[in-house]
Protein backbone atom coordinates (compact mmCIF):
# COMPACT_ATOMS: atom_id res chain seq x y z
CA UNK A 1 0.00 0.00 0.00
CA UNK A 2 1.15 3.64 -1.04
CA UNK A 3 -0.23 6.42 1.74
CA UNK A 4 0.27 10.15 0.11
CA UNK A 5 -0.48 12.63 2.77
CA UNK A 6 -0.60 16.31 2.21
CA UNK A 7 1.91 15.88 -0.96
CA UNK A 8 3.10 19.50 -1.94
CA UNK A 9 5.69 20.83 -4.40
CA UNK A 10 6.78 24.02 -5.46
CA UNK A 11 9.09 25.02 -8.41
CA UNK A 12 10.13 28.81 -6.76
CA UNK A 13 6.57 30.16 -6.15
CA UNK A 14 5.24 28.03 -8.71
CA UNK A 15 3.03 25.32 -6.92
CA UNK A 16 3.14 22.44 -9.04
CA UNK A 17 1.04 20.08 -6.47
CA UNK A 18 -1.61 21.13 -3.80
CA UNK A 19 -2.43 18.85 -1.12
CA UNK A 20 -2.03 15.66 -2.38
CA UNK A 21 -4.16 12.74 -0.47
CA UNK A 22 -4.54 9.60 -1.97
CA UNK A 23 -4.10 5.93 -0.89
CA UNK A 24 -2.76 3.17 -3.90
CA UNK A 25 -3.91 -0.06 -2.69
CA UNK A 26 -2.39 -3.78 -3.42
CA UNK A 27 -4.48 -5.43 -6.16
CA UNK A 28 -5.53 -2.23 -8.19
CA UNK A 29 -4.72 -0.47 -11.27
CA UNK A 30 -5.40 3.34 -10.66
CA UNK A 31 -5.45 5.49 -13.56
CA UNK A 32 -4.04 9.18 -13.50
CA UNK A 33 -5.46 11.75 -16.21
CA UNK A 34 -5.00 15.41 -16.91
CA UNK A 35 -3.84 18.00 -19.11
CA UNK A 36 0.05 18.52 -19.94
CA UNK A 37 1.88 20.44 -17.00
CA UNK A 38 -1.19 19.23 -14.52
CA UNK A 39 1.65 18.08 -12.47
CA UNK A 40 1.61 14.13 -13.27
CA UNK A 41 5.21 13.79 -13.89
CA UNK A 42 6.37 15.73 -10.93
CA UNK A 43 3.51 13.39 -8.85
CA UNK A 44 5.46 10.28 -10.32
CA UNK A 45 8.81 11.59 -9.33
CA UNK A 46 7.83 12.84 -5.70
CA UNK A 47 6.58 9.47 -5.38
CA UNK A 48 10.18 7.88 -6.90
CA UNK A 49 12.33 10.45 -4.13
CA UNK A 50 13.71 12.18 -7.08
CA UNK A 51 11.68 14.88 -6.17
CA UNK A 52 12.22 17.04 -2.50
CA UNK A 53 8.64 17.79 -1.79
CA UNK A 54 6.65 18.34 1.73
CA UNK A 55 4.25 16.37 3.24
CA UNK A 56 4.69 11.97 3.36
CA UNK A 57 4.29 9.68 1.16
CA UNK A 58 4.41 5.65 3.09
CA UNK A 59 4.92 2.31 1.94
CA UNK A 60 4.96 -1.19 3.22
CA UNK A 61 6.97 -3.14 1.45
CA UNK A 62 9.63 0.40 2.78
CA UNK A 63 11.28 2.37 1.35
CA UNK A 64 9.05 2.87 -1.43
CA UNK A 65 11.88 3.78 -4.33
CA UNK A 66 13.69 0.03 -3.45
CA UNK A 67 10.37 -1.34 -4.12
CA UNK A 68 9.17 0.66 -7.25
CA UNK A 69 9.52 -0.07 -11.28
CA UNK A 70 9.30 3.14 -12.61
CA UNK A 71 8.87 4.02 -16.38
CA UNK A 72 9.05 7.26 -17.53
CA UNK A 73 7.98 8.60 -20.57
CA UNK A 74 10.95 8.71 -22.48
CA UNK A 75 13.25 6.58 -21.22
CA UNK A 76 17.46 7.07 -21.70
CA UNK A 77 20.08 4.58 -22.54
CA UNK A 78 23.49 5.02 -21.71
CA UNK A 79 25.34 5.43 -25.56
CA UNK A 80 27.12 2.20 -26.44
CA UNK A 81 25.18 0.01 -24.15
CA UNK A 82 23.45 -3.18 -25.79
CA UNK A 83 19.60 -4.19 -24.74
CA UNK A 84 21.13 -7.22 -22.44
CA UNK A 85 23.65 -5.35 -20.52
CA UNK A 86 20.92 -2.44 -19.83
CA UNK A 87 18.63 -5.45 -18.33
CA UNK A 88 21.58 -6.90 -16.59
CA UNK A 89 22.07 -3.40 -15.05
CA UNK A 90 18.46 -3.16 -13.54
CA UNK A 91 18.96 -6.19 -12.20
CA UNK A 92 22.08 -5.78 -10.48
CA UNK A 93 20.77 -2.97 -9.21
CA UNK A 94 18.16 -4.78 -7.65
CA UNK A 95 20.28 -7.27 -6.33
CA UNK A 96 19.74 -9.94 -8.54
CA UNK A 97 20.62 -11.87 -11.48
CA UNK A 98 19.61 -12.47 -15.07
CA UNK A 99 18.50 -15.73 -16.15
CA UNK A 100 17.05 -17.23 -19.03
CA UNK A 101 17.13 -14.20 -20.90
CA UNK A 102 16.01 -15.87 -24.34
CA UNK A 103 12.63 -16.89 -22.83
CA UNK A 104 12.19 -13.42 -20.93
CA UNK A 105 13.11 -11.17 -24.15
CA UNK A 106 9.17 -11.30 -24.34
CA UNK A 107 8.67 -8.44 -26.98
CA UNK A 108 11.42 -10.07 -29.14
CA UNK A 109 13.96 -7.33 -28.92
CA UNK A 110 17.67 -7.14 -30.79
CA UNK A 111 18.98 -7.52 -26.99
CA UNK A 112 22.49 -7.54 -28.66
CA UNK A 113 22.43 -4.15 -30.19
CA UNK A 114 23.05 -0.80 -28.95
CA UNK A 115 19.69 0.45 -27.16
CA UNK A 116 20.40 4.03 -28.45
CA UNK A 117 19.56 2.25 -31.95
CA UNK A 118 15.95 1.05 -30.64
CA UNK A 119 13.27 2.41 -31.95
CA UNK A 120 10.78 4.76 -29.49
CA UNK A 121 8.51 1.60 -29.59
CA UNK A 122 11.56 -0.76 -29.03
CA UNK A 123 12.91 1.82 -26.24
CA UNK A 124 9.95 2.12 -24.04
CA UNK A 125 9.65 -2.17 -23.73
CA UNK A 126 13.11 -2.31 -23.17
CA UNK A 127 12.58 -0.08 -19.94
CA UNK A 128 9.24 -1.57 -19.61
CA UNK A 129 11.06 -5.15 -19.61
CA UNK A 130 13.85 -3.83 -17.36
CA UNK A 131 11.38 -3.08 -14.14
CA UNK A 132 9.55 -6.31 -14.20
CA UNK A 133 12.70 -8.44 -13.93
CA UNK A 134 13.24 -6.39 -10.86
CA UNK A 135 9.91 -8.07 -9.18
CA UNK A 136 8.98 -4.89 -7.88
CA UNK A 137 6.33 -4.48 -5.84
CA UNK A 138 4.48 -0.99 -7.40
CA UNK A 139 4.48 0.11 -11.19
CA UNK A 140 4.21 3.79 -12.02
CA UNK A 141 4.09 3.61 -16.05
CA UNK A 142 3.97 6.91 -17.50
CA UNK A 143 2.52 6.69 -20.81
CA UNK A 144 3.40 3.15 -21.10
CA UNK A 145 1.34 2.89 -24.71
CA UNK A 146 3.01 5.63 -26.50
CA UNK A 147 4.95 5.06 -29.25
CA UNK A 148 4.07 1.15 -29.08
CA UNK A 149 2.70 -1.32 -31.81
CA UNK A 150 -0.29 -2.78 -31.86
CA UNK A 151 1.13 -6.84 -30.51
CA UNK A 152 2.62 -5.09 -28.06
CA UNK A 153 -0.04 -3.01 -26.60
CA UNK A 154 -1.91 -6.14 -26.35
CA UNK A 155 1.16 -7.82 -24.31
CA UNK A 156 1.27 -4.75 -21.46
CA UNK A 157 -2.62 -4.45 -21.27
CA UNK A 158 -1.99 -8.70 -20.25
CA UNK A 159 1.01 -7.89 -17.98
CA UNK A 160 -1.02 -5.36 -16.34
CA UNK A 161 -3.22 -7.35 -15.44
CA UNK A 162 -1.54 -10.64 -14.39
CA UNK A 163 0.44 -7.51 -12.02
CA UNK A 164 -2.53 -7.23 -10.81
CA UNK A 165 -3.83 -10.57 -10.10
CA UNK A 166 -0.45 -10.85 -8.08
CA UNK A 167 -1.55 -8.26 -5.76
CA UNK A 168 0.76 -5.65 -7.38
CA UNK A 169 -0.41 -1.82 -6.95
CA UNK A 170 -0.15 -0.24 -10.62
CA UNK A 171 -0.16 3.36 -11.15
CA UNK A 172 -1.13 4.07 -15.29
CA UNK A 173 -1.31 7.26 -16.86
CA UNK A 174 -2.14 8.12 -20.44
CA UNK A 175 -3.76 10.48 -22.97
CA UNK A 176 -5.50 7.72 -24.42
CA UNK A 177 -8.61 7.64 -22.45
CA UNK A 178 -9.10 4.18 -23.88
CA UNK A 179 -6.22 2.40 -22.45
CA UNK A 180 -7.25 3.91 -18.98
CA UNK A 181 -10.94 2.38 -19.10
CA UNK A 182 -9.56 -1.00 -20.06
CA UNK A 183 -7.30 -1.80 -17.53
CA UNK A 184 -8.02 0.93 -14.34
CA UNK A 185 -9.96 0.07 -11.70
CA UNK A 186 -9.84 3.66 -10.22
CA UNK A 187 -9.41 7.16 -12.93
CA UNK A 188 -7.99 10.25 -10.66
CA UNK A 189 -8.26 13.60 -12.52
CA UNK A 190 -5.33 15.55 -11.33
CA UNK A 191 -5.99 19.34 -12.32
CA UNK A 192 -3.81 22.18 -11.38
CA UNK A 193 -1.40 20.54 -8.99
CA UNK A 194 -4.61 18.55 -7.21
CA UNK A 195 -7.02 15.62 -7.28
CA UNK A 196 -10.17 16.98 -8.46
CA UNK A 197 -12.01 13.81 -9.21
CA UNK A 198 -12.15 10.02 -8.63
CA UNK A 199 -13.57 8.30 -10.50
CA UNK A 200 -14.60 4.29 -10.29
CA UNK A 201 -14.97 1.92 -13.01
CA UNK A 202 -18.58 2.42 -13.48
CA UNK A 203 -18.69 5.87 -14.50
CA UNK A 204 -15.94 5.69 -16.68
CA UNK A 205 -18.18 6.84 -19.40
CA UNK A 206 -19.16 9.59 -17.98
CA UNK A 207 -15.97 11.00 -17.14
CA UNK A 208 -14.89 10.61 -20.79
CA UNK A 209 -17.93 12.81 -22.39
CA UNK A 210 -17.05 15.32 -19.89
CA UNK A 211 -13.36 15.57 -20.82
CA UNK A 212 -14.74 15.48 -24.58
CA UNK A 213 -17.62 18.50 -23.91
CA UNK A 214 -14.88 20.30 -21.70
CA UNK A 215 -11.75 20.15 -24.31
CA UNK A 216 -12.66 19.75 -28.14
CA UNK A 217 -15.40 21.13 -29.15
CA UNK A 218 -14.80 24.89 -28.31
CA UNK A 219 -11.12 24.79 -28.57
CA UNK A 220 -10.96 23.90 -31.76
CA UNK A 221 -13.16 26.26 -33.17
CA UNK A 222 -11.23 28.98 -31.06
CA UNK A 223 -8.92 27.91 -33.74
CA UNK A 224 -10.97 29.04 -36.86
CA UNK A 225 -9.29 26.49 -39.19
CA UNK A 226 -10.26 27.49 -42.79
CA UNK B 1 19.63 33.36 -39.76
CA UNK B 2 23.25 31.85 -39.37
CA UNK B 3 24.34 35.20 -37.59
CA UNK B 4 21.60 34.63 -35.19
CA UNK B 5 22.35 30.90 -35.06
CA UNK B 6 25.89 32.13 -33.86
CA UNK B 7 24.63 34.72 -31.25
CA UNK B 8 22.83 32.18 -30.18
CA UNK B 9 25.35 29.92 -29.48
CA UNK B 10 27.48 32.34 -27.69
CA UNK B 11 24.30 33.29 -25.30
CA UNK B 12 24.31 29.69 -24.50
CA UNK B 13 28.58 29.58 -23.57
CA UNK B 14 27.99 32.76 -21.29
CA UNK B 15 24.83 31.03 -19.76
CA UNK B 16 26.94 27.43 -19.24
CA UNK B 17 29.77 30.14 -17.80
CA UNK B 18 27.51 31.41 -15.42
CA UNK B 19 26.44 28.07 -14.35
CA UNK B 20 29.47 27.14 -13.13
CA UNK B 21 29.62 29.19 -10.28
CA UNK B 22 33.07 31.25 -10.79
CA UNK B 23 32.67 34.23 -11.32
CA UNK B 24 31.78 35.65 -14.98
CA UNK B 25 34.90 37.84 -15.49
CA UNK B 26 37.46 35.00 -13.58
CA UNK B 27 35.31 32.32 -16.01
CA UNK B 28 36.34 34.17 -19.36
CA UNK B 29 39.97 34.75 -17.59
CA UNK B 30 40.53 30.96 -17.04
CA UNK B 31 39.43 29.92 -20.32
CA UNK B 32 42.55 31.70 -22.42
CA UNK B 33 44.79 31.12 -19.54
CA UNK B 34 44.05 27.09 -18.94
CA UNK B 35 44.48 26.70 -22.80
CA UNK B 36 47.67 28.48 -22.73
CA UNK B 37 48.65 26.45 -19.89
CA UNK B 38 47.98 23.10 -21.63
CA UNK B 39 48.93 23.99 -24.75
CA UNK B 40 52.60 24.90 -23.06
CA UNK B 41 52.73 22.01 -20.90
CA UNK B 42 51.83 19.52 -23.88
CA UNK B 43 55.05 20.96 -26.07
CA UNK B 44 57.12 21.02 -23.42
CA UNK B 45 56.51 17.41 -21.94
CA UNK B 46 56.22 15.33 -24.90
CA UNK B 47 57.74 14.88 -28.24
CA UNK B 48 54.18 13.36 -29.69
CA UNK B 49 53.36 17.38 -29.45
CA UNK B 50 52.69 17.63 -33.24
CA UNK B 51 50.50 14.58 -33.43
CA UNK B 52 49.08 15.07 -29.80
CA UNK B 53 47.93 18.73 -30.12
CA UNK B 54 45.81 18.72 -32.70
CA UNK B 55 44.38 15.23 -31.96
CA UNK B 56 43.19 17.53 -28.42
CA UNK B 57 41.16 19.53 -30.90
CA UNK B 58 39.50 16.70 -32.90
CA UNK B 59 38.53 15.62 -29.26
CA UNK B 60 36.45 18.53 -28.53
CA UNK B 61 35.19 19.07 -32.14
CA UNK B 62 33.63 15.19 -31.78
CA UNK B 63 30.36 16.85 -29.71
CA UNK B 64 29.43 18.77 -32.39
CA UNK B 65 29.18 15.82 -35.30
CA UNK B 66 26.33 14.41 -32.60
CA UNK B 67 23.88 12.89 -35.53
CA UNK B 68 20.86 14.48 -33.57
CA UNK B 69 22.66 17.65 -33.33
CA UNK B 70 23.19 17.90 -37.13
CA UNK B 71 19.40 16.12 -38.30
CA UNK B 72 18.04 19.39 -36.50
CA UNK B 73 20.32 21.63 -38.38
CA UNK B 74 19.21 20.26 -41.18
CA UNK B 75 15.99 20.28 -40.77
CA UNK B 76 16.14 24.11 -39.54
CA UNK B 77 18.53 25.69 -42.23
CA UNK B 78 18.70 22.92 -45.02
CA UNK B 79 21.91 20.91 -46.29
CA UNK B 80 23.56 23.80 -48.02
CA UNK B 81 23.53 26.19 -45.01
CA UNK B 82 23.93 23.33 -42.16
CA UNK B 83 27.40 21.89 -43.96
CA UNK B 84 28.60 25.87 -43.68
CA UNK B 85 27.30 26.38 -40.18
CA UNK B 86 29.53 22.76 -39.15
CA UNK B 87 32.54 23.93 -41.11
CA UNK B 88 32.35 27.51 -39.73
CA UNK B 89 31.79 25.98 -36.15
CA UNK B 90 34.69 23.68 -36.47
CA UNK B 91 37.10 26.12 -38.04
CA UNK B 92 36.45 28.80 -35.30
CA UNK B 93 36.96 26.13 -32.25
CA UNK B 94 40.29 25.25 -33.98
CA UNK B 95 41.74 28.88 -34.27
CA UNK B 96 43.83 28.87 -30.95
CA UNK B 97 45.10 25.42 -31.79
CA UNK B 98 46.34 26.86 -34.99
CA UNK B 99 47.79 29.91 -34.25
CA UNK B 100 49.68 28.12 -31.52
CA UNK B 101 50.69 25.05 -33.88
CA UNK B 102 51.64 28.33 -36.13
CA UNK B 103 53.70 30.02 -33.49
CA UNK B 104 55.31 26.71 -32.85
CA UNK B 105 56.09 26.10 -36.87
CA UNK B 106 54.53 23.10 -36.94
CA UNK B 107 53.28 23.57 -40.79
CA UNK B 108 52.05 20.42 -41.38
CA UNK B 109 50.34 19.71 -38.62
CA UNK B 110 48.70 22.97 -39.20
CA UNK B 111 47.42 21.63 -42.19
CA UNK B 112 46.11 18.22 -41.36
CA UNK B 113 44.47 19.91 -38.26
CA UNK B 114 42.30 22.30 -40.48
CA UNK B 115 41.61 20.04 -43.40
CA UNK B 116 40.59 17.08 -40.51
CA UNK B 117 38.30 19.47 -38.45
CA UNK B 118 36.40 20.56 -42.26
CA UNK B 119 36.45 16.74 -42.97
CA UNK B 120 34.48 16.65 -39.60
CA UNK B 121 32.12 19.12 -40.47
CA UNK B 122 31.06 17.44 -43.70
CA UNK B 123 31.47 14.38 -42.74
CA UNK B 124 27.74 12.68 -41.36
CA UNK B 125 26.90 9.41 -40.21
CA UNK B 126 24.74 8.18 -42.43
CA UNK B 127 24.14 4.35 -40.99
CA UNK B 128 23.86 3.34 -37.70
CA UNK B 129 26.19 0.40 -37.27
CA UNK B 130 24.13 -2.52 -35.23
CA UNK B 131 27.10 -4.94 -34.44
CA UNK B 132 28.14 -4.00 -30.87
CA UNK B 133 31.69 -5.03 -29.77
CA UNK B 134 31.93 -7.15 -27.22
CA UNK B 135 33.88 -5.94 -23.59
CA UNK B 136 36.22 -7.40 -21.27
CA UNK B 137 34.51 -5.85 -18.30
CA UNK B 138 32.13 -6.64 -15.21
CA UNK B 139 28.56 -7.72 -16.47
CA UNK B 140 26.58 -5.26 -14.79
CA UNK B 141 28.36 -1.50 -15.00
CA UNK B 142 27.78 0.54 -17.62
CA UNK B 143 30.39 3.21 -17.44
CA UNK B 144 33.44 1.21 -18.73
CA UNK B 145 31.29 -1.20 -21.53
CA UNK B 146 30.76 2.72 -22.95
CA UNK B 147 34.00 4.08 -22.13
CA UNK B 148 35.71 1.13 -23.97
CA UNK B 149 33.10 1.50 -27.32
CA UNK B 150 33.25 4.89 -27.82
CA UNK B 151 37.11 4.89 -27.29
CA UNK B 152 38.08 1.77 -28.95
CA UNK B 153 40.19 3.80 -31.99
CA UNK B 154 41.99 5.93 -29.31
CA UNK B 155 42.73 2.71 -27.39
CA UNK B 156 44.03 0.72 -30.61
CA UNK B 157 46.00 3.55 -30.74
CA UNK B 158 47.64 3.72 -27.68
CA UNK B 159 48.61 0.38 -27.38
CA UNK B 160 50.14 0.50 -30.83
CA UNK B 161 52.21 3.44 -28.85
CA UNK B 162 52.92 0.94 -26.35
CA UNK B 163 54.39 -1.52 -28.96
CA UNK B 164 56.42 1.17 -30.32
CA UNK B 165 57.77 1.85 -26.54
CA UNK B 166 58.75 -1.19 -25.95
CA UNK B 167 59.92 -2.14 -29.64
CA UNK B 168 62.28 0.98 -29.09
CA UNK B 169 63.09 0.43 -25.18
CA UNK B 170 61.68 3.71 -24.06
CA UNK B 171 60.16 3.03 -20.52
CA UNK B 172 58.52 7.12 -20.37
CA UNK B 173 56.34 6.39 -23.49
CA UNK B 174 55.16 2.99 -21.72
CA UNK B 175 54.26 4.77 -18.75
CA UNK B 176 52.88 7.65 -21.02
CA UNK B 177 50.36 5.03 -22.42
CA UNK B 178 49.28 3.75 -18.96
CA UNK B 179 48.50 7.08 -18.02
CA UNK B 180 46.95 8.27 -21.30
CA UNK B 181 44.17 5.35 -21.00
CA UNK B 182 43.63 6.32 -17.35
CA UNK B 183 42.49 9.66 -18.48
CA UNK B 184 40.38 8.23 -21.10
CA UNK B 185 38.75 5.95 -18.80
CA UNK B 186 38.83 9.59 -15.95
CA UNK B 187 36.93 11.90 -19.15
CA UNK B 188 34.46 9.18 -18.87
CA UNK B 189 33.72 8.67 -15.55
CA UNK B 190 33.75 12.63 -14.40
CA UNK B 191 30.44 12.94 -16.82
CA UNK B 192 26.95 12.51 -14.88
CA UNK B 193 24.52 9.92 -15.54
CA UNK B 194 20.97 10.58 -15.56
CA UNK B 195 19.51 10.31 -12.19
CA UNK B 196 17.48 7.41 -12.84
CA UNK B 197 21.03 5.08 -13.40
CA UNK B 198 21.67 5.98 -9.74
CA UNK B 199 18.05 6.03 -8.54
CA UNK B 200 17.54 2.57 -9.32
CA UNK B 201 20.26 0.96 -6.81
CA UNK B 202 18.28 -0.70 -3.59
CA UNK B 203 21.38 0.74 -1.49
CA UNK B 204 22.65 3.24 0.67
CA UNK B 205 24.90 6.34 -0.90
CA UNK B 206 27.36 4.12 1.39
CA UNK B 207 27.41 0.66 -0.34
CA UNK B 208 26.79 2.45 -3.72
CA UNK B 209 29.94 4.70 -3.77
CA UNK B 210 31.88 1.35 -2.51
CA UNK B 211 30.33 -0.79 -5.06
CA UNK B 212 30.95 1.85 -7.79
CA UNK B 213 34.80 2.12 -6.52
CA UNK B 214 35.25 -1.33 -6.42
CA UNK B 215 34.08 -1.42 -10.14
CA UNK B 216 36.62 1.14 -11.27
CA UNK B 217 39.15 -0.44 -9.42
CA UNK B 218 38.70 -3.75 -11.07
CA UNK B 219 37.94 -2.48 -14.49
CA UNK B 220 40.96 0.01 -14.77
CA UNK B 221 43.08 -2.35 -13.88
CA UNK B 222 41.53 -4.94 -16.48
CA UNK B 223 41.65 -2.16 -19.17
CA UNK B 224 45.55 -1.42 -18.32
CA UNK B 225 46.33 -5.07 -17.68
CA UNK B 226 48.04 -5.35 -21.53
CA UNK B 227 50.32 -2.45 -20.37
CA UNK B 228 51.06 -2.56 -16.73
CA UNK B 229 51.69 -6.64 -17.57
CA UNK B 230 53.97 -5.76 -20.50
CA UNK B 231 55.80 -3.07 -18.67
CA UNK B 232 56.50 -5.60 -15.92
CA UNK B 233 58.10 -8.20 -18.05
CA UNK B 234 60.19 -6.16 -20.39
CA UNK B 235 61.59 -3.22 -17.50
CA UNK B 236 60.96 -6.25 -14.55
CA UNK B 237 63.59 -3.54 -13.16
CA UNK B 238 60.94 -0.51 -13.01
CA UNK B 239 58.26 -2.77 -10.89
CA UNK B 240 57.78 -0.38 -8.13
CA UNK B 241 58.09 3.20 -10.36
CA UNK B 242 54.99 0.82 -12.77
CA UNK B 243 52.96 -0.19 -9.54
CA UNK B 244 53.11 3.66 -7.94
CA UNK B 245 51.86 4.82 -11.49
CA UNK B 246 48.90 2.48 -11.51
CA UNK B 247 48.17 3.24 -8.23
CA UNK B 248 47.86 6.62 -8.56
CA UNK B 249 46.49 6.31 -11.64
CA UNK B 250 42.96 4.01 -9.88
CA UNK B 251 43.45 6.84 -7.23
CA UNK B 252 42.45 9.49 -9.63
CA UNK B 253 39.96 7.61 -11.66
CA UNK B 254 38.27 7.32 -7.71
CA UNK B 255 39.02 10.88 -6.65
CA UNK B 256 37.20 11.85 -10.54
CA UNK B 257 34.04 9.41 -9.43
CA UNK B 258 33.54 11.08 -5.70
CA UNK B 259 33.62 14.40 -7.75
CA UNK B 260 30.96 13.20 -10.19
CA UNK B 261 28.78 12.32 -7.50
CA UNK B 262 29.91 15.02 -4.87
CA UNK B 263 28.27 17.62 -7.92
CA UNK B 264 25.46 14.85 -8.88
CA UNK B 265 23.20 15.05 -10.39
CA UNK B 266 24.97 18.23 -12.39
CA UNK B 267 28.13 18.62 -14.05
CA UNK B 268 31.23 18.92 -12.18
CA UNK B 269 31.38 23.01 -11.75
CA UNK B 270 35.16 24.76 -12.90
CA UNK B 271 35.71 25.70 -9.65
CA UNK B 272 35.10 21.68 -8.51
CA UNK B 273 37.49 21.06 -11.74
CA UNK B 274 40.10 23.39 -10.79
CA UNK B 275 40.25 21.72 -7.36
CA UNK B 276 40.61 18.01 -9.24
CA UNK B 277 43.33 19.50 -11.08
CA UNK B 278 45.51 20.48 -8.66
CA UNK B 279 45.10 17.63 -6.50
CA UNK B 280 46.27 15.51 -9.88
CA UNK B 281 48.96 17.76 -9.78
CA UNK B 282 50.10 16.84 -6.19
CA UNK B 283 49.37 13.40 -5.58
CA UNK B 284 49.82 12.78 -1.65
CA UNK B 285 46.82 15.19 -1.72
CA UNK B 286 44.02 12.62 -3.33
CA UNK B 287 44.36 10.92 0.69
CA UNK B 288 42.50 13.87 1.61
CA UNK B 289 40.54 14.58 -1.17
CA UNK B 290 39.10 11.04 -1.12
CA UNK B 291 37.83 11.10 2.30
CA UNK B 292 36.33 14.22 1.83
CA UNK B 293 34.43 14.70 -1.73
CA UNK B 294 33.23 11.06 -0.39
CA UNK B 295 31.54 12.33 2.41
CA UNK B 296 30.43 15.00 0.13
CA UNK B 297 28.94 12.39 -2.60
CA UNK B 298 27.53 10.81 0.62
CA UNK B 299 25.70 13.74 1.71
CA UNK B 300 24.64 14.18 -2.11
CA UNK B 301 23.31 11.23 -2.98
CA UNK B 302 20.98 10.61 0.67
CA UNK B 303 18.41 12.15 -1.42
CA UNK B 304 18.47 9.58 -4.06
CA UNK B 305 19.46 6.17 -2.01
CA UNK B 306 18.04 5.36 0.72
Amino acid sequence: MIQIENLQKSYGSKSVLKNINITFEPGKVYGIVGENGAGKTTLFRCMAGLEMHQGTINSNPSPLKNHLGLLVTDPYFFPKITGLEYLKFMCHARKLSLHDWETKNIFELPLNEYAETYSTGMKKKLALLGILLQENHYFILDEPFNGVDIQSNLIITDIIHQLKALNKTIILSSHIFSTLSDNCDEIHVLKDGTFAQRVTKEDFKKLELEMKEQSAGPRISALGLK
Amino acid sequence: MMKHYFILQSQLIHRHLLASGLPIGLAYLFIPVAFLGVSILVFEKTELAPILYPVLCLTLLIPFSNQRRNEFLQISFGDRRQQLIRIMENLIITIPFVIFLLYQLQWLSTIALIAAATAMAVWQKKYVWRFSFPTPFARHQFEFNAAFRHSFILLISIMAIHVIAITVENFNLGIAALLFILVIMMQHLSHPEPEYYVWNYASTPRLFLLQKSKMVVTNAIILSSPIWASLIIFFPDQILLIITFEAIGIAVLIATLMSKYAAFPYEMSIAQGIALALVISFPPALLVYIPYTYHLSKKRLSNLLR
